[in-house]
């Protein structure tokens, strides 16, 4: 990987931003060789799906009502196969180090990481979309918009706050059980109001209903990001 | 309705929960302060038979 | 704090606990609608207000923990967890006895209540963080970035399940209280303060003893020979 994580010429700072995609572009790349990652995550979406039909016999009124939240208990439990991923594959090669020491700030690697595990979810989200639609017998063209809004903003939340704890758990024993242990009720804001927005949004309500929910999303995501920013240094140093 | 049942619950289990945990506090205080017993006299045994 | 300082205090947890449990029983009117089973709210509601207090002792000393590396605000802050747990588990524990009879279910999602069973959960997820780490330095870190994290959270998940259950607001929400049952309430929610620094400053010193223990555990086998062990 050394390849993609050039080391700047002599006298040429890579910079905050420059090292933050440098990152981003490290893990897309990796992703993109081996397309495990995503293709887990989209797989496991479409299983939950499944059991979800089995467990509640979805279809008519009681879609309208179950749906949303079956789609974002998907997406949750998705993303922790995700999340767990993002520094495991480090960790196995030692490049978390390596990370480390470069010459690049801890909060540029979190931005990093926390971009990368956004796209991913959000790739994984919009792939998943059809299959809920083709699953449930919903035709979604009419909501596409709001639900792009909700799936970035859902993305989002559970990213910022998903590579801290990822980060953090990476270094404990147990990690596999402790990320969902810690991250889910830390998520919970998150859930409730993708939730509450999604059913919203199926049911045609007027965006001023859930913008509520938005602002709730909005603030969680820039106050556990920054809040994470600074916290990053704390969980990785050494 | 008589709800003195439930006044009783909520009392007694108010007060396993605090007696419970004192009773752990001072479990935990016992055993440290046999390790440190424990610890004196593997020190005490130490110094009246010095090592070669 | 030095033994005859500590043996006043615990003086002072015992009568005001005294003064409270008589205030609670005896002295405050038992209330029309409810009945009896309504004087739960005067260990209830305190026991709220503690958990609160101690998460928020939580949140204060992990910061301070992560900006001084100094021991007593990492044994504050676990101490304070704990503590916080233990009250929080009072709190759902006397919710449900008290609703069985008024609301006619043990539990309903409203917002109060869940936010206070989130809360625990975390800071239980906390607590086995601190018991799952193998590297004692590092999980304090750890336990400190989560301690500040959580406490964070408590507001956005109570505005989020505000928002979700608006119709569910079981909980009254502002009472106008009769004279007696308020100085109950202040009678009972000072017992609990004094309760709680109480158990605060005790767990303190076991977890502080504990340490150097394992301290000079370490030093001893350093010296003492081999076979002595």
């Amino acid at each position: 990987m050394s390849s993609t994580l050039d080391r700047p010429a002599l006298g040429e700072e890579r910079g905050f931003w420059g090292a933050a995609m440098a990152v981003l572009r490290k893990d897309l790349l990796a992703e993109w060789h081996t397309r495990e990652r995503l293709s887990t995550m989209v797989f496991f979406v479409l299983l939950t799906l499944l059991v979800f039909n089995f467990s509640f016999e979805l279809g008519g009124a009681a879609l309208h009502q179950i749906g949303p939240g079956v789609l974002w208990s998907a997406f949750v439990f998705a993303s922790l196969f995700g999340l767990h991923h993002t520094f495991a594959a480090e960790q196995e090669n030692n490049c978390l180090d390596a990370l480390l020491a470069a010459p690049v700030s801890r909060g540029a690697v979190y931005l990093g990481k926390m971009a990368g595990n956004l796209l991913f979810l959000l790739v994984v989200e919009l792939l998943a979309l059809p299959f809920f639609a083709l699953f449930f017998n919903l035709s979604l063209e009419a909501y596409l918009l709001p639900l792009l809004g909700v799936f970035a903003l859902g993305a989002g939340c559970l990213s910022a706050v998903g590579t801290l704890f990822a980060a953090l758990c990476s270094n404990l024993r147990l990690r596999e059980l402790l990320l969902p242990l810690l991250l889910l009720p830390m998520v919970a804001p998150v859930i409730i109001s993708c939730v509450g927005t999604t059913a919203m949004i199926f049911q045609e309500r007027n965006p001023e209903e859930y913008f509520p929910y938005l602002r709730i999303l909005g603030v969680y995501w820039v106050l556990f990001s920054a809040l994470s920013l600074i916290l990053f240094d704390h969980v990785v140093e050494e | 309705m008589d709800t003195l049942p439930y006044l009783f619950a909520g009392y007694t289990a108010i007060w396993i929960i605090f007696f419970g945990y004192i009773w752990w506090l001072q479990s935990r205080q016992k055993q440290l302060q046999q390790e440190i017993a424990l610890l004196q006299q593997k020190l005490a045994a130490s110094e009246a038979d010095p090592p070669a | 704090m030095s033994s005859r300082l500590s043996g006043l205090f615990a003086g002072l947890v015992f009568l005001s606990m005294g003064l409270a449990l008589y205030m609670v029983f005896i002295y405050a009117p038992t209330e029309a609608q409810m009945g009896v089973v309504q004087r739960i709210f005067y260990f209830h509601v305190p026991s709220a207000m503690t958990s609160f207090l101690a998460f928020f002792i939580v949140f204060i000393t992990s910061i301070q923990y992560l900006r001084t590396r100094q021991e007593k605000w990492d044994q504050l802050a676990l101490s304070a967890a704990e503590l916080g747990v233990v009250f929080s588990l009072i709190v759902l524990i006397t919710g449900p006895i008290w609703a069985k009879p008024i609301w006619g279910a043990w539990w309903r999602w409203e917002p109060r209540l869940t936010s206070m069973l989130i809360m625990f959960t975390m800071y239980v997820a906390y607590l086995m963080v601190r018991a799952y780490g193998t590297r004692p330095l590092q999980t304090r870190r750890l336990a400190a970035v989560l301690g500040i994290v959580g406490f964070v959270n408590v507001p956005l998940v109570h505005f989020s399940i505000e928002l979700w259950t608006p119709e569910q607001q079981l909980h009254p929400q502002q009472v106008s209280l009769d004279p007696h049952m308020a100085y109950t309430k202040y009678a009972s929610n000072l017992a609990l303060f004094c309760f709680f620094f109480y158990l605060l400053h005790w767990r303190c010193q076991l977890e502080k003893g504990s340490r150097l223990l394992a301290q000079l555990r370490r030093q001893a086998e350093a010296l003492l020979p081999e076979e002595k062990r």
